[in-house]
């Protein structure tokens, strides 16, 4: 058993593509089992329960994401977070006139809008994805702030309480993902965006319009975190502070890493079980109370802690 | 002829003209709103200073290809941590000063081995420490807090020496950036930027020159934070806000690719001048608080658009 023997089987792309899809999930049992320990009943169906509804919203705004950073290149959307939160406050105060039906029109229609407005500035404007979609959240921002005239009011209804508590959010974002991992394994457009990720040159050269490929991909990306606004509505109630939702954005980001997700490779599969450890580790921060401020600390450890082992660019020598 | 060279070698002539450009132009634009402005000219100039030093740090990033997100959670976490030693410790003395430039080092080398020494991606990576620098800055104070010493603050108030601390401002940023610029290791960085793949070959330790980069960047946001104290009178957690995505914009206005190989001070110190005229011009013309936001994210963006449109950054 040579060493050489060895590392072309830990380098062949199956054992390294299962590998990565594993290690979210078993950070996650390790995480359960470390929750039971602490807080007996951590384990139970009714906690496990809650915990699927808290995750549905971050994982449609994961869906986004992934195939975001499937494109490749600097393709990133730090704009999700923004979105959700300005549907949240913009649906609460819709719900007050229209139904459900007519108010998830409408914000999808803004996800839709301002995720256009993020791929026609990175592809036809040439602003580095970051910070265009930055630029984005901070326009969703301001919107929000020039709507809500600074104090946002209204309530979740009925309705929107049931579309997203346990079975009714779960369901919803099982067939979502059905469908994403199909769309991505099976479908042209699947391969495309593998494709252009891989090698956009190349995949340019073959013709695809990689220009409307990745505005789409932007589109559908706000599309599903405004979705995920409404979701996460019915979850808190009131229009929470804008503050407190928009680092659901760094939160995406940390998942679909984690998940195994870079340009041309991962599917959602990973990304679901970083999902689920992100989800365990903020009602972690909830058990033991931890503040705001700390949050925002061990979320930047985190992410930075996991760039350390998936993010990192090649040796110039090679 | 060979002075001219010699000028051009230097000084970025085109991006110094756009950028004198718009600066001169702003200014214009708001004496003819307001003629009043006139008479405060050289104290939004110094509200420019804190944006000017991020800019140059970004500069300095972007010439190496890498880019920093994180200088505006820096700068606002070398604000507090100093305000809160004052308060709280009572270290009131010269070490006020050395505290802030101690907080912009240790953000800098932080950064650096991230970016350098790990081979992080600069964008999150910075975006990560960004998050920790924010987190920091509101686990030491929760909300805006003050008074700083009261002869820090008089600096601001009746300039050193009876200098105006604005002009001090001015003289260390050229200084600084002329310090920079007639070293001849600014080669390096320029070759890092541009081809790294072949400044490697030609000898360069491209990695090394990135963590120099992101060290000296995090001086500058030391160096930023000190006039924010100064300006502000206070420890603010919250102060690093929209300073990140500005000074991006200042370096790019200034002359800064994110490909990387090319940026200049000076005409960033322009640029982000000119920008700060800009915000003004907004209080200016009377534009409602809640519409202020989304005002300034757009000519933001608008900027950004123009500025990469005719750079022919594609």
């Amino acid at each position: 058993m040579s060493i050489n023997f060895r590392r072309k089987i830990f380098n062949s792309f199956k054992v390294r593509m299962y590998a990565s899809l594993l290690v979210p999930y078993l950070i996650f049992f390790i995480l359960l089992v470390l929750g039971q320990i602490i807080s007996p009943g951590y384990f139970s169906l009714d906690h496990l329960q809650s915990i699927l509804s808290l995750a549905a919203p971050l994982g449609l705004m994961v869906m986004g994401e992934t195939m975001v950073l499937i494109l490749g290149g600097d393709e990133i959307d730090i704009s999700v977070g923004d979105e959700a939160s300005s549907a949240i406050i913009i649906g609460a105060l819709l719900l007050q006139f229209y139904p459900l039906w007519l108010t998830t029109l409408i914000i999808l229609f803004q996800g839709i809008v301002f995720g256009a407005l993020n791929g026609l500035g990175r592809r036809y404007l040439k602003i580095p994805a970051l910070i265009m979609t930055f630029l984005t959240g901070r326009l969703l921002y301001g919107l929000s702030i020039f709507v809500t005239r600074g104090t946002p009011s209204g309530l979740a209804s009925p309705e929107v309480i049931k579309l997203s508590s346990f079975p009714m959010s779960t369901m919803l974002w099982v067939i979502l993902s059905v469908l994403l991992i199909l769309v991505l394994a099976k479908t042209v457009f699947g391969r495309i965006l593998y494709a252009i990720g891989d090698n956009p040159v190349a995949a340019y050269t073959t013709g695809i319009p990689i220009n409307l490929v990745s505005i789409i991909v932007y589109m559908l990306s706000g599309a599903l975190s405004a979705f995920s606004g409404l979701l996460l509505l019915g979850i808190f109630m009131i229009p929470a502070g804008y503050g407190v939702v928009s680092s659901y954005s760094l939160q995406a980001v940390v998942a679909t890493i984690l998940g195994g997700v870079s340009a041309g490779k991962g599917s959602y599969i990973g990304a679901i079980g970083g999902v689920l450890v992100i989800t365990v580790l903020n009602s972690f921060f909830t058990i033991f109370n931890i503040p705001e401020a700390e949050r925002t600390l061990l979320y930047g450890v985190t992410l930075a802690t996991i760039l350390i082992f998936y993010g990192r660019r090649e040796a110039i020598r090679k | 002829m060979k002075q001219l060279k010699l000028v051009e070698k230097y000084l970025n002539l085109k991006d110094l003209l756009a950028s004198t450009i718009f600066m001169v132009g702003i200014i214009s634009l708001n004496i003819f709103v307001n003629p009043g402005t006139l008479a405060y000219v050289g104290s939004i100039v110094l509200l420019a200073i804190p944006l000017a030093f991020l800019g140059l740090a970004e500069t300095l990033v972007l010439i190496t290809g890498e880019v920093d997100m994180s200088v505006g959670a820096g700068m606002a976490l070398a604000n507090v941590i100093p305000v809160y030693a004052y308060l709280y410790q009572g270290i009131g003395d010269y070490r006020f000063i050395l505290l802030h430039l101690a907080v912009g080092l240790a953000i800098g080398i932080i950064n650096g081995i991230l970016v350098g020494l790990i081979r992080v991606n600069s964008f999150l990576g910075t975006l990560a420490t960004s998050t920790i620098w924010t987190g920091l800055a509101l686990m030491i104070l929760h909300k805006p807090e003050g008074p700083i010493p009261s002869w820090y603050y008089g600096l601001f108030m009746y300039g050193f020496w009876g200098i105006p601390i604005v002009i001090f401002g001015i003289l260390v940023f050229i200084a600084l950036w002329f310090l920079f610029r007639l070293n001849k290791a600014s080669i390096h960085f320029y070759a890092s930027g541009s081809n790294p793949r072949a400044a490697f070959i030609a000898g360069i330790d491209v990695n090394k020159i990135k963590l120099l980069a992101f060290v000296i960047d995090g001086l500058l946001v030391g160096l930023a934070a000190l006039f924010i104290t100064g300006i502000t009178a206070s420890g603010d957690p919250n102060i690093g806000g929209s300073y990140t995505l500005s000074a991006i914009l200042a370096a790019v206005m200034g002359g800064a690719k994110f490909t990387g190989g090319t940026g200049d001070g000076v005409a960033t110190l322009f640029a982000a001048v000119g920008l700060t005229f800009t915000k003004n011009l907004i209080f200016s013309l009377g534009i409602p608080f809640y519409e202020q936001d989304i005002v300034n994210s757009f000519i933001i963006l608008v900027l950004l658009a123009i500025v990469i449109y005719f750079k022919g950054e594609r």
